[in-house]
């Protein structure tokens, strides 16, 4: 409680400026959504045979889930503001259209006959007798789609608009509660907030509704103003995730190390890969064993400064399992040094983007390396590879289920997706798996945290920071690190080949001097 | 006033209205009468054009109705219709000065009117600023009226005015309808399928079936002489209630001579002949002697009776 209440003061300002943000974003779709949807609604009831197609496109677009709904306008309308808008404003059609239309509908015959029997025309009858009476149907569905909004305007946070969902997000990617409560807090209240304020509309239509759409208006034309501007100063951005622009050894550190300055906008993990393809930002922190790399054909910055940590892949063993079974050492050792960044990366690619069987694609890699792959034991298991909730590996836990099979005589069993390094290494421990593979600087920083002056002694060092890992580890929790398989899966800043080619940039240090230029 | 001629509207290939004509004089109560389905409403709903005939022309005043703006021809046209006709989010005033408003009134005139109207139509002017969920179905239907005189038409289309009310209710309000001042210059067409109704209000009555005419005349006319069983039977559950309803004091003088006899023992009473029997022997006890000496409106004498001699007249003339 006192941690949030801290947090609550010390970014009160912070706080303060995401809720108008995200105030502003859900009132102008609200109200694009408002004067679209009523007007729709209303052309329904005057064309009924259309009714079942466009309540039904706009249903359809109430389905799409919202990430790939971003996911989708974002080729369009690229990131931040707009697309934001552009989504909150098709999620909130749909209860819009369907209520003004049901409201409308509903109106009993025989006033509409009274009205039109009275001399009203058709326009008269639609704005003195079956709006007023839908009223209550259509505000309905007005504090639906608000209240809804406020929930998904968080979401937009991924595509760089900002709003509460930045709090949201970073609080999850940092484990911090208080932060998550910061974005949930507000955002619950606002919903509160905003359906109280239509109800009072609503109860009070004939005097508040000019002023309503009054100031509607205005706040449309500052955000399209803002908007307009904004659009001149474009400059080279960086989108990276939360995670990586709040902790200090991500890119905070980075800019320090190397001395740049960068515009960055703060974005999913896999819109960010999306978003550099598509040019909406020209630079992103992404992982460098990652296959969307291949896929999108993008170029990984050299880390000529050796910024970021090294993050060398090696097989964890409990010792317990080497003492059973010694030969395994140099079984697993067959492996090490073997596979590239660049080999891993097509693998991973192989497995996510071409959809093939991971398997598959493990048996088809070990096979041109010329290892032995014909046996595969099922049953009874002598030993247990673990392995986290991610493809890589999943690939890697089947590599080494094939080179133990086929060099011993022992049954192995697979028991990937583990959840985090927390999960793994206490399974590790617990001797519920008998190994898996682990991450040299995860196991620097997240299992042995060592006090701040040996980090900042050993980190650029990636010799010694397997060696303090292996050392520690023995010591600490009786687990033994094996050599090193050869790729390092760490942050790395990449670029689509084009541009890098066009900027002739090719390590860090370059795109620092192209900045500073 | 009002000319229909050869009007026939189809709903899917059949006729609802097939072929029908008819006038109404200006200042007559018309009543279109049958039971649902016979057409009568559709009829009433294409003199202001809520229904459009396919075939056919309707005049009024000489006017063919085509040829005006609809919402004109409507503003001048009256329409009640059954107590949910009314805008539930109006109040009683605002309701009543719909018509005016569009045809632009000032707003004192308008004042005026509503309180004339609430006067007429007895209600109380506190209402005034009540929503008709708020009203009795009487209090509403009386609004209703109100609604339709606001403007001062000439013309009045009355569709089942009193047919969702209780039938005390509906009793009363026919009464007082009946005397309405107001009313007694404007043309009516009126729709129901109540022929007591019918019978009580109608100047002339025209009885439909299956989107036709089958008679059209006075109450009297149709009682008395139906032009087959149809309309003979239409009204044989209450017959003896309604004839003795149209049956004036009059219409029995030929049963009697001619040369008048005083009994000079009984009480004497004048009595005028224009009243129904209905009335009169409804207002005097079965048992009384009185001579009732019936005259006309010109106060000449038709004849002398007592009210058993009266009912004996009846029963030999029309049974």
């Amino acid at each position: 409680m006192n941690e949030i209440i801290t947090f609550f003061s010390s970014h009160s300002n912070e706080i303060l400026d995401e809720t108008i943000r995200h105030v502003w974003l859900t009132l102008v779709a609200i109200f694009l959504a408002v004067i679209v949807g009523v007007f729709t609604g209303i052309f329904l009831t005057r064309k009924p045979a259309y009714s079942g197609t466009i309540i039904g496109v706009v249903n359809v677009i109430q389905t799409i889930p919202s990430l790939a709904l971003l996911g989708f306008l974002l080729p369009v309308l690229g990131i931040g503001v707009l697309p934001s808008v552009v989504a909150l404003f098709l999620y909130s059609l749909l209860p819009i259209v369907r209520n003004t239309f049901a409201g409308i509908t509903e109106v009993p015959e025989a006033v509409k006959e009274a009205g039109l029997g009275m001399g009203f025309t058709k326009r008269q009858l639609l704005l003195k007798v079956e709006l007023p009476l839908a009223v209550p149907v259509i505000f309905a569905g007005i504090r639906t789609a608000t209240v809804v909004s406020v929930g998904v305007a968080t979401l937009c946070a991924l595509i760089a608009s900002g709003g509460l969902g930045t709090f949201i997000y970073r609080g999850i990617a940092l484990n911090n509660s208080a932060m998550i409560l910061a974005g949930a807090l507000p955002a619950a209240l606002l919903a509160l907030l905003f359906d109280f304020v239509l109800g009072f509309i609503q109860r009070n239509i004939k005097t508040t509704l000019k002023p309503v759409l009054i100031v509607s208006l205005i706040l449309m034309l500052f955000l399209a103003v803002n908007q307009f501007v904004g659009s001149f100063s474009k400059s080279f951005t960086g989108g990276f995730q939360y995670e990586f622009m709040e902790r200090k050894d991500g890119l905070p550190g980075l800019l320090e190390t190397y001395g740049f300055e960068l515009s960055t906008v703060e974005l999913d993990a896999g819109l960010m890969y999306q978003a550099v393809k598509e040019g909406r930002v020209d630079v992103i922190g992404g992982y460098s064993t990652d296959g969307r790399i291949d896929a999108f054909d993008l170029y990984v910055l050299e880390d000529d400064l050796n910024y970021f940590p090294p993050y060398a892949a090696a097989v964890t063993v409990n010792e317990k399992t080497l003492e059973k079974y010694p030969y395994l050492e140099e079984v697993v050792n067959q492996l090490s040094g073997k596979i590239t960044d660049a080999e891993m990366r097509q693998l991973n690619y192989q497995v996510d983007f071409e959809k093939q069987d991971v398997r598959e694609v493990a048996l088809n890699y070990l096979k041109e390396k010329g290892f032995k792959v014909e046996i595969n034991r099922s049953g009874e298991s002598d030993i247990m590879i673990g392995g986290k909730i991610f493809t890589e590996q999943f690939i890697l836990a089947e590599m080494l289920k094939i080179i133990i099979e086929n060099n011993t005589s022992l049954t192995v069993e697979t028991k990937t997706g583990l959840g985090g390094t927390k999960i793994c290494f206490d399974a590790l421990k617990a001797g519920e798996i008998d190994l898996y593979v682990e991450y040299s600087g995860t196991g620097f920083q997240v299992l042995l945290s060592p006090e701040d002056k040996v980090v900042d002694e050993l980190i650029r060092d990636k010799q010694k920071v397997y060696e303090y890992v292996k050392l520690h580890s023995k010591e600490n929790f009786g687990i033994e690190w094996l050599k090193p398989l050869g790729f390092n899966n760490t942050y790395a800043l990449m670029m689509t080949k084009g541009k890098a080619e066009k900027l002739q940039i090719k390590t860090i240090s370059d795109l620092k001097n192209y900045l500073n230029e | 006033m009002i000319e229909v001629r050869n009007l026939t509207k189809l709903y899917n290939g059949k006729a609802a209205v097939n072929n029908i004509s008819f006038k109404v004089e200006k200042g007559e109560m018309f009543v279109l009468l049958g039971t649902s389905g016979c057409g009568k409403t559709t009829t009433l709903k294409m003199l202001n054009r809520l229904i459009e005939p396919d075939e056919g022309t309707i005049l009024i005043n000489g006017e063919n109705i085509k040829s005006l703006q609809v919402e004109q021809l409507r503003r001048k046209t009256g329409y009640v219709i059954q107590q949910t006709g009314l805008f539930p989010h109006y109040t009683v005033e605002e309701n009543i000065k719909v018509v005016p408003e569009m045809l632009g009134w000032q707003a004192n005139v308008m004042e005026q009117k509503v309180d004339e109207l609430m006067d007429l139509l007895k209600l109380p002017s506190e209402m005034k600023k009540q929503y008709p969920d708020e009203l009795s179905g009487g209090q509403r239907q009386r609004v209703g009226l109100a609604r339709a005189l606001a403007a001062d038409p000439p013309l009045i289309l009355l569709d089942e005015p009193f047919g969702a009310l209780d039938p005390v209710t509906r009793q009363h309000l026919q009464d007082e309808f009946v005397q309405l001042e107001n009313l007694l210059s404007k043309t009516m067409v009126m729709v129901t399928h109540d022929v007591g109704e019918a019978v009580k209000l109608a100047d002339r009555i025209c009885l439909m079936s299956e989107g036709e005419i089958v008679q059209m005349g006075t109450a009297k006319d149709l009682l008395f002489n139906p032009v087959n069983d149809f309309v003979k039977s239409f009204f044989d559950s209450q017959r003896f209630f309604l004839e003795m309803s149209v049956i004036e004091l009059e219409d029995l003088a030929d049963v009697f001579p001619k040369n008048l006899q005083i009994n000079g023992t009984d009480p004497l009473k004048f009595i005028s002949s224009e009243i129904p029997l209905l009335h009169f022997l409804e207002n005097h006890a079965e048992k009384d002697k009185t001579q009732f000496a019936v005259k006309n409106s010109d106060s000449h004498i038709l004849y002398s009776a007592s009210r058993a001699e009266i009912l004996e007249a009846y029963y030999q003339k029309f049974k």
